[in-house]
């Protein structure tokens, strides 16, 4: 280390190539299931610790207690690190959901009852019930419905709307009655 | 990155570096700085005729040597708790000795507390305040900068000493720059400040002596 401190590239090469080995051991014995990216993660980050303050390393002292003393801190770091991450991190490969609302969540776009909603749309006044008809069941564009029927764009997008909030409120009686 | 990558990068951009002189030769060079600053600041606040006035009494001069030898015990531990294996005990030096200091004043403050010679609550003491804050900011400025140098093994202790040594010595100026009865309001209004001072410095330890403001210093 003392090598090291006065710039010798070589001597600090094998100095980091003899301790790393001895660092990676103490770090996989008390953070080894973290899994092996995050122990060379704390690895690298000891190392990296370890040369930005390699001038408090004083050459008339033990340097093991110097090295372990900074490996004991890195480690500390890591664990409130990852416990930090641990208690803020959700897993979203688990989620069955991915919406609070049960209803959001469903993938299917139809109307549960068939047969209520048939007669629902049965009971609708002519223009509506046609509007329906054709824009929703047929899956008409505005255009080609307009064409269809004779009726204006506009008067067909009045007409579904009314059909809807009509359908809904059909629906919605029946479902609670 | 991979680590045998880092480790040839490190080697290879490895320069000389000169080891940090011994924490207690930093922390007596930093004391005579500040004991020169603290000094000039006395004599330019109080006439020296005053400033020997109001130093007289031998209970008062223990007390100033109490806070003065806080000071000390905590610059040193400050220097020393950035030395990676250093012994952790030094840190139970500043302890002890602010223990005694503010507990030296505390027998005072109940006997003027309990013959109800002082009012507490109609003296204040704003000057000492400022000047134990403002007095003390330079010089914990200047070690803050002297400690990022070295390890931030504890930065909320070694942030929480670096204030308490300057603080310690800014009310032994405060203490003498102008006369002071009571011991109660000493222990109320320099004390408190100092712990104010103190707890502050060790909530903003964390976010200021890190390992990532380390690498960019070296």
């Amino acid at each position: 280390m003392r090598a090291a401190q006065a710039g010798d590239a070589g001597a600090y090469l094998d100095l980091l190539r003899m301790i790393t080995p001895r660092i990676r051991g103490i770090v996989v014995r008390q953070r080894g299931f973290t899994g092996t990216e995050a122990v060379e993660d704390l690895v690298q980050d000891v190392l990296l610790s370890l040369h930005a303050v390699r001038a408090t390393y004083d050459p008339r002292r033990p340097f093991m207690p110097w090295l372990l003393a900074i490996v004991r801190n890195r480690l500390v770091d890591g664990a409130r690190c990852y416990g930090r991450i641990a208690a803020h991190e959700v897993g979203v490969e688990d989620l069955e959901v991915t919406f609070a609302i049960p209803a959001t969540n469903s993938d299917r776009d139809t109307y549960g009852d068939v047969e209520a909603l048939h007669r629902a749309i049965q009971s609708l006044p002519l223009r509506e019930r046609q509007a329906i008809e054709l824009l929703k069941l047929r899956e008409m564009s505005l255009k080609e419905a307009s064409a269809a029927s004779g009726v204006s764009i506009g008067a067909l997008k009045v007409a579904t709307h009314r059909a809807v909030a009509a359908l809904r409120r059909v629906l919605r009686g029946e479902s609670q009655g | 990155m991979n680590t045998n990558d880092v480790l040839e990068r490190l080697a290879r951009d490895v320069e000389p570096v000169t080891p940090l002189p011994r924490p207690w030769f930093r922390a007596a060079t930093w004391l005579l700085g500040t004991v020169m600053y603290f000094g000039v600041m006395a004599l330019m606040m109080t006439p020296s005729t005053d400033l020997v006035a109001n130093a007289a009494g031998r209970s008062f001069l223990l007390l100033q040597v109490a806070a003065i030898v806080a000071s000390v015990a905590a610059a040193g531990a400050a220097f020393v708790s950035v030395v990676p294996g250093s012994s952790p005990r030094v840190l139970a030096w500043p302890v002890a000795t602010v223990g005694v200091w503010l507990g030296s004043l505390v027998p005072g403050t109940i006997r003027e507390w309990s013959s109800g010679a002082v009012s507490f609550a109609s003296q204040t003491e704003w000057p000492c305040v400022a000047m134990i804050v403002l007095g003390s900011l330079l010089p914990s400025l200047g070690m803050t900068r002297m400690l990022r140098h070295g390890a931030p093994l504890t930065p909320r202790t070694t942030l929480a000493l670096a204030v308490l040594a300057p603080a310690g010595l800014a009310n032994v100026v405060a203490c003498v720059s102008h006369p002071h009865a009571s011991r109660g309001v000493m222990l109320i209004w320099h004390g408190s400040t100092v712990l104010v001072l103190v707890a502050v410095a060790a909530g903003l330890g964390a976010s200021i002596l890190t390992w990532k403001s380390l690498r960019r210093v070296g």
